[in-house]
């Protein structure tokens, strides 16, 4: 009989147990998978994100120029409007635009849809840009609400042969005019993209660790039986081999059906999670599905991780035949382990310190401290065994410290997502959640960019037409470069220099938008910005870093709940003769929930408050990655509360959650002595 | 009519009925065990004796009947009534199994009185001497994995008798071991009842085994058949570690 088929008979003969077991193996999988993929898909959605908008920064080239191109980033209702003016030079027939059916005429605007709905309703955007002739269409867009504009001018309007501004605080925000040939546009991996590529990494890392621990606990479920069972066949003369194949097609199966299913349920979610805003506003659905060779991989990774995580903890049995029939003293857990986690930790901070240690050197030994924490966790939890059992008087108490003593790594794997969770928390507390407040400027004012020759003309026509839109406003300036809010520098190409005017709002802030359409009609070449369009980009970081802040946490908290539920169900199962046994020599089902509950709860609070503090000590460095930190503030210090007492609640739900199970076990003691 | 013997019962099952789904695994069955009495409870497999143990121990509720306990019927209380019946009137000592893993033997027996509320140190005390004497001294320490089967029963009977039990059941406490172990044991389990006044009620197969019993009975067919007369202890019996 083949393993496969020795296998799927056993799996079968197992009965109601064992098929329940197989379920809740093929559960973890599915769950473990299912985040994983979406994990993935983020990560491809930013690229595909990037690919649409890169075309956007121009490509200038030497000779052979078909046409000009210029982008500008302004604001309204406080999101980001870019702007991308074009006009063909003549020469050559340029080529066509993402998102547009033909290069647009001079005075034709292309909008983005939600632009479009927009400047339906306001006037002053329709002014500047029209309803919109034509649609732009999603190859020009990184997300649905973009607010874009695309408009086609001739090559000797002032807009084309405007200075090349440039904001050395937001290289993205302007770029060109520029003679190019192509729309195939540079990446851009600078800037905010960088930022958010970072905070990807970090969120992919904090999900991916739970999860690992996730899969390892669902793939060790039903392990007692399983163990008894193969021991029992390594005495009936299987080879180790053969056993190892066993365990194999066993752990094997149900975590790869668990991993397919996992598929289709990101594949079903994919709507809902396209629908979470980041970086400005939900996605294209399609953006987030990940290349088909990593959902491969992702699928191939959980089945090796749950195959292994089977074989390494079946070492016992194949050693030898009697390994498990005769129990051993406890072995206790090495210092070497709170060795490795110290080195680890100590590597991290000091590394941190140095001076241009690299970005993913420095997330890949995060994630190094990260995993360690399930190193040191067992050792942890082995020492809190000994402590207890020292002092313990109760029944409960000792029977919770002689199995926290017994099986460290078992009680870690109930805890340690938890644990692991309170790295998370304490790794994001320590990132600001940023204030609204500009750094430079004011919201009601208007610095405006313009080139130096013609500055005072420009001032004056500003003034009057200001007056005519009926927008009270002062116009200041124009000053000289230095000092101007805009630090931008004037085009080398253009090789004229930059002045400033200011035009602060002396009516209602409502008439923002339509002083920028004013400006951008008397002085088409500047540009134009309030303190508060600066910050946009940066208020809108970290509005993402809440929210993805919140949904990592929410996950991994999740996940987290579920290895706790599924690891004390799994306990219950495996134990379920002891249980019998104790009730029937009348020790209380109270006194058996009681050590359960203890046996989870005293390694909860210890590590979780422990890993907890790894994570703010962590999160420090980190912190350089192009975020400002303000150190642990209020907001981020309730987040280490909530999340702390949600933890220990949340355990305590799990653990609840199988003692209708522990119920039924001890309820039926006339078995145990079969 | 029950089977009789001269003291007044400690413990009695009147007419007792226990069904299974269809089938009946007691059929009015009737037991008296008197004060330090020891009882062997044999038959072939499935005639109902494990059935006959768990009601008169409380374990299970018999469909009709009763259990008296010094007279007083206890097989209508509820689950936790008999839980603490189980826990402070009765001592188990069963084929296997029955001892915590993750505690040192001593622990082992010093779990029913942590229970009940004695404390540690007096506890693991009051383990230690019941440990000695079984010749278990200086395993204390040891986990059930690290014992021997014997050795491992001996704990268990230790368990059975430190919180004062006054019946002791056992079902089939030699099963798993080899005939000279298990005569071993049967020294020790039953000196140890013995010498702590205790009753017992033994189910076995082996009629060796029911020979260090004061009396036999059999059940066939859910009920108890005879009452055998009291056994002749055999010689080991005496010459045992209680004498």
């Amino acid at each position: 009989m083949s393993a496969l088929a020795l296998s799927w008979r056993l799996l079968r003969a197992g009965g109601r147990r064992g098929s329940a077991t197989a379920v809740l193996a093929a559960a973890g999988s599915a769950v473990a998978t299912a985040l994983l993929v979406l994990v993935a898909g983020t990560w491809s959605g930013f690229d595909a994100r990037a690919d649409r908008v890169q075309w956007r920064a121009p490509q200038a080239v030497a000779e052979g120029a078909t046409a000009v191109q210029r982008t500008t980033t302004t604001a309204v209702d406080g999101l980001p409007l870019v702007v991308v003016d074009l006009a063909a030079t003549g020469d050559g027939a340029p080529p066509v635009p993402p998102g547009l059916t033909a290069f647009p005429a001079p005075g034709q605007t292309a909008l983005s849809p939600a632009l479009a709905a927009l400047a339906a309703e306001r006037p002053e955007l329709a002014a500047r840009f029209g309803t919109g002739t034509t649609e732009l269409g999603r190859a020009a867009l990184a997300f649905p609400d973009e607010l874009v504009a695309v408009a086609g001018h001739a090559p000797g309007d002032a807009v084309m042969t405007a200075p090349a501004w440039r904001d050395q605080r937001r290289p993205d925000a302007y770029a060109g005019p520029a003679p190019v040939r192509s729309f195939t546009g540079a990446a851009t991996r600078d800037g905010q993209a960088a930022q958010y590529s970072s905070l990807a990494l970090v969120a992919a890392v904090l999900l991916v660790v739970p999860l690992l621990v996730l899969c390892g606990a669902a793939a060790r479920l039903g392990l007692a039986r399983r163990d008894s069972r193969l021991a029992a066949l390594r005495l009936a003369g299987a080879t180790p081999r053969q056993v190892l194949a066993l365990t194999a097609v066993e752990s094997g199966l149900p975590a790869a059906a668990g991993a397919l299913v996992g598929v289709l349920v990101a594949a079903a979610a994919l709507p809902l999670a396209a629908r979470v805003p980041v970086g400005g506003g939900a996605w294209y659905a399609a953006d987030l599905l990940p290349p088909a060779p990593v959902v491969v991989a992702v699928v191939l990774g959980v089945v090796v991780l749950a195959v292994g995580s089977a074989a390494v903890a079946l070492r016992r049995v194949l050693r030898s035949p009697l390994g498990v029939a005769a129990a051993h003293a406890p072995r206790r857990m090495g210092l070497v382990r709170l060795g490795v986690f110290v080195a680890l930790l100590a590597g991290f901070l000091r590394w941190s310190d140095t001076e241009g240690a690299s970005t993913t050197g420095l997330v890949v030994a995060f994630a190094a401290v990260f995993g360690a924490l399930a190193v040191v966790g067992p050792w942890v939890v082995g020492v809190l065994g000994r402590v207890v059992v020292a002092r313990s008087r109760s029944a409960a108490a000792l029977l919770a410290g002689r199995r926290l003593l017994d099986d460290p790594r078992g009680a870690w794997r109930v805890v340690g997502a938890v644990a692991m969770t309170g790295f998370v928390a304490g790794v994001l507390a320590l990132f600001p959640t940023g204030g609204d407040d500009p750094l430079w400027g004011r919201a009601d004012r208007l610095d405006v960019a313009v080139p130096a020759a013609g500055a005072e003309a420009v001032a004056t026509d500003l003034r009057a037409a200001l007056a005519d839109a009926g927008i009270a406003a002062e116009v200041t300036g124009p000053g000289d470069e230095r000092g101007a809010l805009l630090a931008l520098s004037a085009g080398e190409q253009g090789g004229e220099g930059a002045r400033t005017l200011s035009v602060a709002l002396t009516g209602p802030t409502s008439d923002l938008d339509a002083a920028r359409t004013v400006v951008a009609q008397v002085a088409p070449a500047s540009v134009a910005a309030t303190g508060s369009d600066i910050m946009i980009d940066q208020a809108r970081f970290s509005a993402d870093f809440r929210t993805a802040s919140v949904l990592v946490l929410a996950v991994s908290f999740a996940v987290a709940m579920a290895s706790a539920a599924t690891t004390s169900t799994a306990e219950v199962l495996d134990r379920r003769r002891t249980y019998r046994q104790l009730a029937l020599v009348g020790v209380p089902l109270a006194v058996l929930d009681r050590a359960r509950v203890l046996q989870t709860q005293l390694p909860l609070v210890l590590l979780a408050i422990g890993s907890t503090a790894t994570g703010v000590v962590v999160a420090a460095p980190l912190t350089r990655l192009g975020i400002s930190s303000s150190g642990l503030d209020a907001s981020g210090l309730l987040l280490l509360l909530a999340c702390l007492g949600a933890g220990l609640v949340g355990v305590r739900l799990a653990s609840a959650a199988s003692r209708p199970l522990l119920a039924r076990v001890a309820a039926d003691p006339a078995s145990a002595s079969e | 009519m029950a089977p009789t013997s001269p003291q007044p019962p400690v413990l009695a099952g009147e007419g007792l009925v226990k069904r299974y789904g269809r089938t009946r695994a007691l059929d009015g069955a009737d037991l008296a065990v008197a004060a330090g009495e020891a009882v062997a409870v044999m038959g072939p497999s499935g005639s109902g004796k494990t059935s006959l143990l768990h009601c008169l121990a409380g374990i299970v509720r018999p469909d009709a009947g009763q259990v008296l306990l010094d007279g007083v019927p206890v097989q209508g209380w509820s689950e936790t009534r008999r839980s603490e019946l189980r826990r402070t009137r009765y001592g188990f000592v069963f084929q296997s199994g029955q001892l915590l893993g993750e505690l040192p033997a001593e622990e082992n027996v010093a779990l029913p009185l942590l229970l009940a509320g004695v404390e540690r140190r007096e506890a693991v005390a009051r383990a230690r001497a019941w440990l000695e004497p079984l010749g278990l001294r200086g395993l204390g320490g040891r986990r059930p994995g690290e014992l021997s089967g014997g050795q491992a029963q001996r704990v268990a009977i230790a368990r059975a008798l430190v919180s004062g039990a006054s019946v002791v059941f056992a079902d089939e406490p030699t099963g798993a071991l080899d005939s000279a172990t298990g005569a071993e044991v049967m020294d020790v389990l039953r000196g140890a009842t013995r010498r702590a006044g205790a009753s017992l009620v033994l189910v076995t197969h082996d009629p060796a085994v029911a020979a260090w019993c004061d009396r036999t009975v059999r059940v066939l067919d859910g009920r108890v058949e005879d009452a055998a007369p009291a056994a002749v202890a055999p010689a080991a019996a005496v010459s045992g570690v209680f004498r």
